[in-house]
């Protein structure tokens, strides 16, 4: 019979302290496996998402909320801004500006958000078709592959466009049926959950009767958009020709002396990480917490069965065992209550991927990889079972003090 | 093997020395040692087979001088010559009976002579009970259950330490004759020390301690 088998059959025979420092452990490691693994998801989610826009101008509000809404699409629109406003900006020949990118948004399909946009968008996120064409009038759709896949939409399919951002149900009237002319390649960004229109689609679908649904004009390209003053974008993304200081004081100009606002993603989302990071780091802090409780729980545990420890290791000399044998035996529950903790909390943090990865797709669009195991999470691991290693040797060296003949007095 | 000592005596924490009178025993005899309480009895057995150091003398196990052993190999040479029986059972209360019997070939014995278990669980009359835990059986089973160890640790020499103190008369009977029994089966030595006077008839060899 091995050591690790005589180490089993201790935690199985007295199995209440083992059982709750192995899930003390197992709640952290859950906990914090979890915290990092969504830490990273959301980090690399937001850089690459940013997709490199420097500016975003939109109606005034909060900044942030237009960063996430612009560009992550995971809330509502600040408002709208007339595209009289806004075409000093779309200038071709603009001396700061590379690429103006206007969004119109407002309407979903199931919850899959609809932006109408102009080629200039698809250039920049560098979007390919996979099947189709382009936009070529009103009412017609590209979707992103995840659209596609989980709208069950291909070519040709028709289908009505719900008001609002979310899926609320409310369908619109008037603007009739849009249709898929094109599918995006994946793209692993946002954009794979989005449907794209051009933006006069985004109007044509909000008049209220049919006769202003059939004279809405037909624009595609930015430029176009310039010819309807009086119509409204939700946003337009900017990017820079280089770096300047009349460019990095372009922002402020336009806050302070035009009805829009300009918002800087990598400010904005800088600030939110900040935010966001502070939780992340009291689940881990709390996490360690539980943890280091765990390990008291198995330094005590240990401790407090010293007495049978001297006992147990009476009858393994007498036997022919030696001291380190006994050492062995403590050692072994000790790692085993570690490992046997880590793996559950794996098993934990797989439960709990699996129940909210659905929720946090739709809602996020992030998901937590289930088999990703980074450089943090091993350092964790080899952490937990070198402090478990050390639990166990306070006690183990105690016993290794003590001689057999002590032992065998040992009050049984 | 012979067993032999000569001049042992031991010094306890208080300074207080303790002479014991030599002994010599051949394999397949037994020997009872008797005296009256606190005599040093179970001290001249732990130093006998090395669980307390001696003070002076020697003990002869065959050609070797056991005494003068380095700790691991004296806990290997005791392991395989020196079969100890106390009062009380000393046994893993997380292992069941048969697991704590198996144990005795785990550090010394060769791994095949655990086959001879069932053959000694059936002797022993443990049969019953070799899948319970030792908290889960009687403590005549938990006595039986250490001459089962004994027995396949097959030792040169079994030495038992007041076997019988707290048996009626019923049971002092069946446990002597078990050990006697056993000892005979693997051509051990037997050495029981005792204040109980009802082991008397059993032992033509005796000395006493008092």
């Amino acid at each position: 019979m091995s050591v690790i088998k005589i180490a089993i059959k201790n935690l199985l025979h007295q199995p209440l302290a083992p059982i709750l420092s192995i899930l003390l452990i197992g709640l952290s490691v859950a906990m914090i496996v979890f915290s990092v693994r969504l830490n990273q998801q959301v980090e690399k989610r937001f850089n690459d998402n940013l997709a490199d826009i420097d500016l975003i101008l939109s109606a005034k509000g909060s900044p942030l909320q237009s960063v996430l809404c612009n560009l992550f699409h995971i809330d509502a629109p600040t408002g709208n801004i007339a595209i009289e406003d806004a075409i000093p900006h779309l200038r071709e020949d603009h001396p700061f500006i590379e690429t103006a990118i206007p969004l119109s948004l407002g309407d979903n399909y199931q919850g899959n958000r609809i932006v109408g946009t102009t080629l200039a968008f698809y250039d920049h996120y560098e979007l390919e078709l996979a099947q189709g064409r382009m936009i070529e009038t009103n009412n017609e759709v590209i979707i992103g592959s995840t659209v596609a896949k989980e709208r069950n939409l291909q070519l040709g399919d028709h289908f009505v466009s719900g008001h609002g951002i979310r899926d609320e149900g409310f369908e619109h009237d008037h603007g009739g049926e849009l249709e898929v002319v094109g599918i995006f390649s994946p793209a692993g960004m946002i954009t794979d959950h989005l449907i794209f229109t051009n933006p006069s689609t985004v109007w044509a679908q909000h008049e209220h009767d049919e006769e202003s649904f059939l004279s809405t004009p037909v624009v595609l390209s930015t430029r176009d958009l310039s010819k309807y003053p009086d119509h409204e974008i939700t946003s337009v993304l900017i990017t820079f020709t280089g770096k300047s200081m009349q460019i990095l004081n372009f922002g402020r100009n336009i806050n302070e002396h035009t009805k829009i606002m300009a918002a800087d993603p990598a400010i904005e989302i800088n600030r939110l990480y900040q935010l966001m990071g502070a939780g992340f780091d009291i689940t881990r802090l709390l996490a360690y917490a539980i943890l280091i409780i765990s390990l008291i729980s198995i330094f005590l545990s240990q401790l407090m069965n010293l007495k049978n420890r001297i006992r147990d290791m009476a009858v393994i000399r007498m036997l022919g065992g030696k001291r380190s044998d006994v050492l062995k035996i403590i050692v072994f529950e000790s790692l085993l209550i570690g490992i046997t903790g880590i793996l559950l909390g794996y098993l934990f943090t797989f439960l709990g991927i699996t129940k909210t990865n659905q929720w946090m797709q739709e809602s996020y669009q992030v998901s937590i990889p289930f088999l990703t195991v980074s450089s943090a999470e091993w350092g964790m691991v080899v952490l937990i079972l070198i402090v478990c290693l050390v639990a166990a040797l306070l006690p183990a060296f105690r016993l290794y003090k003590v001689n057999l003949y002590e032992s065998l007095n040992q009050d049984l | 093997m012979n067993l032999k000592t000569s001049q042992l005596s031991i010094k306890y924490k208080n300074s207080t020395l303790l002479r014991f009178p030599d002994l010599e025993l051949k394999a397949g005899e037994r020997i009872l040692i008797k005296g009256p309480s606190g005599c040093g009895k179970t001290s001249w057995l732990y130093a006998l087979c090395g669980i307390i150091p001696l003070h002076s003398g020697k003990i002869m196990v065959g050609d070797v001088e056991f005494s003068t052993l380095p700790i691991v190999e004296k806990d290997r040479f005791r392991a395989r010559n020196f079969g100890l029986i106390f009062q009380e059972a000393r046994l893993l209360p997380s292992l069941t009976v048969n697991e704590n019997v198996q144990l005795a070939t785990n550090f010394i014995s060769p791994k095949e002579v655990a086959t001879q278990i069932p053959e000694i669980l059936c002797l022993l009359d443990l049969e019953k009970v070799k899948n319970k835990k030792i908290g889960q059986i009687s403590s005549g089973e938990k006595q039986r259950t250490t001459i089962a160890r004994v027995l396949l640790q097959k030792p040169s020499f079994i030495l038992a330490d007041e076997p019988t103190s707290a048996l009626d008369d019923q049971r002092t009977e069946d446990v002597i004759n078990l050990l006697i029994q056993s000892a005979k089966t693997i051509n051990a030595g037997l050495i029981v020390v005792t204040h109980d006077l009802r082991l008397d008839p059993y032992f033509s060899q005796k000395m006493d301690l008092s």
